[in-house]
């Protein structure tokens, strides 16, 4: 099984200049917690949720004037859609991240892939992950 | 390790959960998640023998999209009290896995915080702690299967 199979398609992205009070609506509105950040259609960064609290909020940034690129998390840990979900599931954990970039064959961004999209494939296909 | 049918919440939970009470500035939550390396944390009230009732869950995500989304002018006054998410769904140690799995689905939440029998706090089980379980006792099967084949190899020979 490859990671095209149980990613999830048509991916919401944010640009690096954007507001983290924008960005914060934006993930509100879509009931989303991350974000690949783009500029000029090129992959920069990712933000999440909790890169905004734990390096805005906490440090008392003010989040009107800060923007994506400032807290956003880069390098961006990055699979091919047509990697096997194993292996997937491998590079989550030796980063210990939940969630990859899903590339398509040209290197552009096609999805995301997040451990709960791992967690909740039928039992068949998760025996598949346990064998080396 | 226990049989997955009993396997209980205490078995399962993790022990140690970062509380505050409802005083603390939303600004301060924050900084309690990344110092300690935690997503939430967990709204208590204290007992005269020193226990905590849970009372409410606090999640970084919370902090975006309940504060910064808002836009308020004033969240140097936010305290915790004000943006908790109450009241907190809970599960008892003492019971099944299979049955805090139906809690979180029933409810919609990924954490629930773990108590005894008189209520007191003990634990947080979260979705993340639920798939490590799962995934345990899926590999195990794994190799039960990986045993039986080649014991079947052998004996056809």
């Amino acid at each position: 099984m490859q990671v095209r199979d149980v990613m999830t398609r048509a991916v919401e992205a944010i640009g690096p200049d954007t507001s983290l009070v924008e960005a914060a609506r934006f993930m509100r509105d879509e009931s989303i917690g991350f974000l690949p950040v783009l500029e000029e259609g090129r992959l920069v960064g990712v933000i999440t949720d909790r890169d905004i609290t734990v390096r805005a909020t906490a440090d008392a940034l003010d989040a009107q004037s800060t923007r994506v690129g400032s807290v956003m998390t880069k390098p961006v840990v990055t699979i091919s859609e047509s990697e096997s979900i194993y292996e997937a599931d491998a590079l989550m954990e030796r980063h210990t991240i939940r969630r990859l970039v899903v590339l398509d064959g040209r290197g552009a961004l096609c999805g995301v892939l997040s451990l709960d999209d791992l967690a909740v494939l039928p039992d068949r296909e998760k025996d598949s992950m346990v064998e080396p | 390790m226990r049989p997955a049918e009993r396997m209980t919440v205490g078995d399962l939970c993790t022990r140690e959960v970062v509380v505050t009470d409802g005083d603390l500035p939303i600004q301060d939550a924050a900084r309690l998640m990344r110092d300690r390396h935690v997503g939430n944390v967990v709204l208590v009230e204290r007992r005269p023998d020193g226990s905590a009732v849970p009372k409410g869950v606090i999640t970084d995500r919370d902090l975006v999209v309940g504060v910064l989304a808002l836009d308020l002018e004033h969240i140097a006054g936010l305290k915790v009290r004000d943006m908790v998410t109450a009241p907190v769904v809970t599960s008892k140690a003492d019971v099944s896995l299979a049955e805090a799995i139906a809690t979180m689905t029933a409810n919609g939440v990924r954490r629930l915080p773990v108590v005894d029998s008189s209520g007191a706090l003990v634990g947080i089980l979260t979705a993340d702690d639920v798939y490590e379980a799962l995934a345990e006792q899926l590999s195990l099967v794994a190799s039960v299967a990986t045993y039986q084949q080649r014991r079947e190899r052998r004996s056809r020979k």
